[in-house]
């Protein structure tokens, strides 16, 4: 019996730990007036790879970027798409120097993001779990 | 041909975006939907390279409107570099406007700055984007602009695949519409202006030949996978400088001669265009199939086929690649069938010269490597093994010139954003 305990303590212990070590998850967050519940990732895609910015409620998204280099940022785009901040800043190459499409408006951290969500009712961002307030909306959540 | 500056409609894009920065005053920052985005930016794009290869009595060159190459064992600097600037202005909430400016080798030799697009946008929303001046038009699945290395992987686009394409953009207009269709996005897109497209030739001379042009292009998009159908006419006036040689090759008498004549002395000419294209790009893979071919009213203009193939696989910061691309003229070079006299050896080689002006039977395998330097430079390393048929995309100063031969071009560059 007290080897069962102590097995069962161990893996308490180990899953603790793991637990203490992975990353917190990305949530992509929106203004509660902005009219919409949630984003699949593939809505998540198109609006900050500048394919498609139209939101389901019909109001046209203004996605905001984080600054490079952000941890942040570096694991929205690994998670979302799984490039990294070359890939994506070449990406981007392509499509401003096309006069196809303009990169997300950029900010220095989560904080700032997260008031431009509270004061925009179109603004979408993304920010670690551990950035979040009450007014703002959480419309898709991107695990590690 | 038609010939026409590519002056005055420079001029006039630089008028405009001198006219809207006044216009804008002095501010350089804009409210939009209560946020503070700038009104003006400017950015730029470069590629510095050395290009060199091996083949005896040719010069290399990326594409037919670049009037000089690099010869046999030559490091050359000038092939495959190139600089561009770009001016976005924000000029209202659905309105903005952009003017971009690039130096490179033109069919003069010259690297005088032109601009490559300038153009007022008009998108109201995101759906639909209408533009007009200077557009760019769709020919490049992943990489959108072949002037900016930092946005591609290859170190150059492929010769088979665009070296006879020397201007992608035309002075009209552009509308495309973009919705959601089951679980991806389809997006349509017209465009139609005048279009020209340059030539160099070996002797030194160079043409410009402005037509009309008319396109379409649909894509849909689908998480990684981008699939395409573009199509394009250009529609160009025959070149009256002809009329001498139409009507010596009637007066021959010869059916064969006749029937050239015919071919040649349309008052316009007319190349129809297709595109197919599939990319995937997920991950660290990248993937790219296209198909282009091209029919035409007359022998003047080519008719082919062109395949290309590339793959890259993204290993931390390196990016090693592997391309193949091929270009096949559809007909082979037409004669007068007249007698092997000196008397019409002019008239032969007259009629010859106007096919081999625009022939691109040839096919490369290539390999290389991109490295990130940082978010906005990198360094890339090409080797290309190509098979020359029947080109006119190199210079040919063997003699006598022509037929068969191989060569291995070898490049480095450094592409860098800002």
């Amino acid at each position: 019996m007290q080897r069962i305990l102590i097995t069962l303590a161990l893996c308490l212990l180990t899953f603790g730990a793991a637990d203490a070590n992975e990353p917190a998850s990305i949530v992509v967050i929106v203004n509660p007036a902005s009219g919409i519940d949630k984003l699949s990732r593939d809505e998540v895609i198109d609006i900050f790879l500048g394919r498609y910015r139209k939101l389901p409620s019909g109001r046209v998204a203004m996605p905001i970027d984080m600054e490079n280099p952000n941890a942040d940022r570096a694991r929205f785009y690994q998670l979302l798409v799984n490039k990294s901040p070359t890939e994506i800043s070449s990406y981007w190459a392509r499509l401003v120097f096309s006069g196809k499409s303009s990169p997300p408006f950029q900010v220095p951290d989560a904080q700032t993001a997260v008031e431009l969500v509270q004061s925009n009712p179109n603004a979408i961002a993304y920010v670690d779990r551990a950035s979040l307030n009450s007014r703002v909306k959480v419309v898709l959540e991107i695990k590690p | 041909m038609k010939r026409k500056s590519f002056e005055e409609p420079a001029r006039l894009a630089r008028s405009i975006a001198v006219g809207l920065l006044c216009a804008l005053g002095l501010s350089s920052r804009a409210l939009t939907q209560d946020l503070e985005v700038p009104r003006f930016s400017v950015r730029g794009f470069g590629t510095l390279a050395a290009t060199t290869h091996d083949a005896e009595g040719i010069e290399f060159r990326r594409s037919s409107d670049q009037a000089d190459g690099v010869g046999e064992g030559d490091v050359d600097l000038a092939t495959d570099s190139q600089a561009g600037l770009q001016l976005n202005l924000k000029l209202a909430t659905h309105f903005d406007a952009v003017v971009q400016g690039v130096t490179r080798m033109h069919s003069d030799g010259k690297w005088t700055p032109r601009v490559s697009q300038g153009f007022v946008r008009y998108s109201p929303d995101e759906a639909l984007v209408i533009r007009a001046g200077r557009v760019g038009y769709d020919i490049y699945l992943l990489a959108e602009s072949r002037q900016v290395g930092y946005s591609y992987v290859t170190l150059r686009p492929s010769l088979e695949f665009y070296g006879m394409v020397t201007n992608d953009e035309v002075d009209g207009a552009d509308a495309s519409v973009t919705m959601r269709v089951g679980p991806g996005l389809a997006r349509a897109r017209v465009f139609g202006g005048e279009g020209s497209s340059d030539t160099a030739f070996m002797d030194g001379t160079n043409t410009e030949t402005v037509g009309q042009v008319l396109g379409t292009c649909f894509d849909y998009l689908y998480r990684g996978w981008t699939a395409r159908v573009a199509l394009l006419r250009f529609r160009f006036d025959a070149d009256p400088g002809i009329a001498p040689l139409l009507g010596a090759l009637r007066a021959t008498g010869s059916p064969q001669a006749a029937a050239i004549a015919d071919s040649l002395g349309h008052d316009e000419y007319e190349s129809l265009g297709v595109q197919l294209g599939v990319a995937y790009e997920e991950g660290p893979l990248q993937a790219l199939l296209l198909y282009g071919g091209a029919t035409s009213n007359s022998i003047a203009v080519p008719e082919f086929s062109k395949y290309y193939a590339q793959v890259g696989y993204r290993v931390r910061q390196w990016t090693p690649f592997l391309s193949y691309a091929s270009s096949r003229d559809r007909n082979p070079v037409r004669g007068t069938g007249l007698p092997d006299i000196p008397q019409l050896a002019p008239l032969e080689a007259a009629v010859r010269r106007v096919q081999l002006s625009s022939r691109s039977t040839q096919h490369t395998v290539s390999a290389g490597a991109r490295f990130d330097l940082s978010e906005h430079v990198d360094f890339k390393v090409q080797i290309d093994r190509t098979s020359l048929e029947d080109t006119s995309l190199v210079f040919d100063h063997r003699n006598p010139p022509g037929g068969p031969a191989n060569m291995t071009v070898l490049a480095a560059s450094i592409d860098f954003v800002f």
